[in-house]
């Protein structure tokens, strides 16, 4: 199943290279420089993972970050991070990432970890569905 | 005055941490654009062995980035460069403007995640003084981080250099956000020890909005001494 991913870099440069080849890998991807963008774009759709960069100006990663997950908790974000400290991580992944990868990151490393975001996702996903339908029968009195 | 250890208490180690951890942070960065652009130009021309022809300016495109981005490593190596060999020597004669501008190139980073623009205008050039070099760059460090904080998100410092009979006068300019009272950032220990060591005195006015840094022409019993001098590195 095609993953779906949304690259946040304040690089362009690196955004576009990345994006590419991970379409030549056959990804859907999107990609934007802008946080208030990316927050925008998951409102209109769905993505498996969001690969998103530690540091950026117009908003602090962690602050991105909770906003994501705020919104949309089901989503699965992925931080780039310049140095991967453990105090670091284990902050990020208190707010609810996924995972996080040191710069420059390995692409088959990345591709990886996407694959499991996408997994971990749907079995989220199905298990809000499973939900929703135990409230239509308990209304129901089925 | 004999300056021979670091008379914040401890802040110098700091501040020499938190400068090439940022710095090492830029590197990473143009690192992942060069690897990213490396392995597309991998990509093509695996894709162009199985019959996949490959367009020259495509390739001649994804080299320029990397060279860009070699260029932009090599800039930031050199400041880097510049800055560590600021500790060499505790007391020696420098250029003002030299200084001013090494601080205001680290700061662009730090710049750029709060949303401000640093334009230096260098005004006076090759106004020598003879100071203790790293003490300087932390003082004008944390006159830049407070600048910064004083001129908002969006915001845009002007940051000049006058020369004056008894030393020069650096200039931070646009600090829309200035209150009244002097801010209490500047005011602590460490800061009250880096003013004192080298002779030093901050002005803030809320209107128009700006710091002056006045740094004496020679620290108290320090002479010029043209063998100490510090050339550009």
């Amino acid at each position: 199943m095609t993953e779906k991913v949304l690259l946040v870099d304040d690089e362009q440069d690196f955004l576009d290279a990345l994006a590419e080849r991970m379409r030549a890998r056959g990804m859907e991807v999107s990609t934007t420089t802008s946080p208030k963008e990316a927050l925008e774009k998951i409102e209109k759709e769905s993505f498996d993972a969001i690969i998103l960069d530690f540091q950026m100006p117009e908003m602090d990663g962690l602050a991105v970050l909770k906003a994501l997950k705020t919104n949309k908790p089901e989503l699965q974000v992925i931080l780039l991070t310049g140095h991967a400290t453990l105090q670091k991580g284990i902050e990020a992944m208190k707010l609810g990432a996924m995972d996080f990868v040191e710069k420059p990151a390995d692409l088959e490393t990345l591709t990886e970890k996407i694959k499991k975001a996408q997994a971990k996702k749907m079995i989220l996903v199905e298990k809000q569905i499973e939900e929703k339908m135990k409230r239509i029968l308990l209304d129901k009195g089925w | 005055m004999d300056i021979v250890s670091d008379p914040t208490g401890g802040q110098g180690l700091k501040f020499f941490g938190s400068i090439t951890a940022s710095i090492s942070h830029e590197i990473k960065n143009t690192l992942a654009v060069m690897t990213e652009n490396a392995g597309l130009l991998e990509d093509l021309a695996a894709m162009a062995e199985t019959g996949t022809p490959l367009d020259p300016e495509r390739v001649k495109k994804l080299a320029g980035v990397i060279i860009r981005q070699l260029h932009r490593t090599d800039g930031i190596v050199k400041n880097m460069n510049r800055f560590s060999h600021s500790v060499d020597s505790p007391v020696c004669t420098i250029d003002a403007w030299e200084v001013f501008e090494l601080m205001i190139l680290l700061a662009r980073r730090l710049g750029q995640m709060k949303g401000i623009s640093l334009n230096p205008d260098c005004g006076v050039a090759g106004t020598s003084i003879t100071t203790a070099p790293f003490l300087l760059e932390q003082l004008i460090w944390r006159c830049l981080e407070f600048s910064m904080e004083a001129a908002g998100q969006g915001g845009e410092l002007k940051l000049t250099l006058e020369s004056v009979p008894d030393g020069v006068r650096y200039r931070f300019r646009g600090l829309q956000g200035l209150s009244q009272n002097a801010d209490p950032q500047l005011q602590d220990s460490g800061c009250k020890a880096l003013l004192q060591n080298l002779g030093a005195e901050i002005e803030v006015l809320s209107r128009p909005g700006e710091l002056v840094l006045k740094v004496p022409k020679k620290l108290d019993g320090h002479e010029p001494n043209p063998a100490e001098s510090r050339g550009p590195a």
